[in-house]
């Protein structure tokens, strides 16, 4: 989420990016503004703590350590694959050995149907089929219309079990993972 | 962030060339940045430790990715910062006290050769920062580190997060706001409990 202009304007004053007309504007808004000034004054505590922080050093014999282990080969472990630039090229040629034969042999066919006259029976079949499933799905929907005028509620059941299933389902998949052995959970309280 | 040193950028050079010798130079000139990432990031010095030798080693293993025309602190940053959220993302599960001794301060924890009055206050002040950072969702208090140990901008910051500099802006302006709020919380003697970040 962007930030609204005078948010933007004490992030860049903490950063020490306002000069000239832009900074005092800022400073007339603040002085407008007794709340924002308070926040802005509350930013710029935090800010001079976290000036200049403190770093935390490496242990002794560190360096020494990470050599150690890559002289014993253990950064292999960590190399991701080599970044090929061959791949599209291969894939590319993976593509055509596999769709140029498989196009001759389309070719091919056609070629025997039209010359068979098979093409015209195999169009005329397929239009039969999708006649067929379409006389299906028209009696479907009649029936569910049916199904509605005489049970008006029937919808809405059908609906609430959508979420009864929904909450099975999880309810199946919880129940799976506690019997599995969960990564162990450590509370620590310290008492004062 | 400050200009690399030429040496750096030789020695990232002859590092992908296969020379360890080399990479052994950018591990003992990175070694604290990296461990105090960790640590900032972590909480727990010997978990950070592990983080930042596996950062060394995720690095080493893949220099061959590393575009030598950039930064080569930025993308070992990168991989240590992107490698401890991984490590905070496994961490769900597990609640500890944020007043538990992991949060207290590190031992290896000095500045520059401080005198002892030195040391004392600069460990008081970064525990202090330390059990604040715990506080905060992991999204903060990486943005905050990022920001304010490494002086990274706000592009960089983005780039090392994949994410878009305007969402930076805002996670870094609520991330100064959360910790700000907690700094004007008096300090409750309660046990506090939050979840986090124990390693598993």
């Amino acid at each position: 989420m962007a930030l609204n202009p005078q948010h933007e304007q004490m992030n860049q004053a903490l950063d020490e990016r306002l000069t000239g007309a832009a900074l005092a504007e800022f400073q007339a808004f603040l002085e407008a503004h007794p709340e924002e000034a308070a926040s802005y004054e509350a930013l710029q505590q935090i800010d001079r703590m976290l000036r200049q922080p403190p770093m935390a050093a490496a242990p002794e014999g560190f360096a020494a350590a990470v050599m150690a282990q890559i002289a014993a080969g253990k950064h292999e472990a960590y190399a991701l694959p080599e970044r090929m630039e061959i791949l599209p090229v291969a894939g590319l040629a993976l593509g055509t050995a596999v769709v140029l034969p498989l196009l001759v042999v389309l070719i091919l066919l056609a070629q025997t149907l039209f010359e068979s006259g098979a093409l015209f029976a195999l169009l005329h079949g397929l239009v039969q089929v999708a006649g067929s499933v379409s006389a299906v799905l028209v009696r479907a929907l009649a029936f569910l219309g049916g199904l509605v005028t005489a049970y008006p509620m029937a919808p809405a059941l059908m609906l609430t079990v959508i979420p009864m299933m929904m909450l099975w389902g999880w309810l199946v998949w919880f129940l799976r993972q506690r019997t599995q052995p969960m990564a162990t959970v450590v509370i620590k309280v310290q008492a004062v | 962030m400050a200009e690399e040193a030429p040496i750096v950028r030789e020695w990232a050079r002859a590092a992908m060339a296969g020379d360890q010798a080399a990479f052994g130079e950018l591990v003992a000139q990175y070694q604290h940045a990296v461990f105090n990432l960790a640590y900032r990031l972590l909480g727990d010095p010997q978990e950070a430790e592990d983080a930042a030798q596996e950062a060394f080693l995720r690095a080493y293993a893949n220099l061959s990715r590393y575009d030598p025309e950039r930064s080569f602190k930025t993308w070992l940053l990168s991989i240590a910062s992107n490698h401890c959220i991984d490590r905070l993302r496994k961490r769900r599960l597990t609640w500890v006290s944020i007043e538990d001794e992991q949060m207290g301060p590190h031992p290896a924890l000095v500045s520059t050769e401080p005198g002892p009055e030195d040391a004392l206050l600069d460990g008081e002040r970064s525990a202090a920062i330390q059990a604040m950072l715990a506080q905060v969702p992991d999204d903060y208090r990486t943005v905050i580190v990022l920001r304010y140990w490494y002086d990274m901008s706000y592009v960089e910051i983005a780039e090392v997060l994949g994410t878009t500099e305007s969402a930076i802006k805002s996670r870094l302006f609520r991330a100064r706001q959360a910790l700000a709020h907690l700094l004007e919380q008096p300090a409750s003697p309660s046990p506090t409990m939050k979840p986090a970040m124990e390693g598993s």
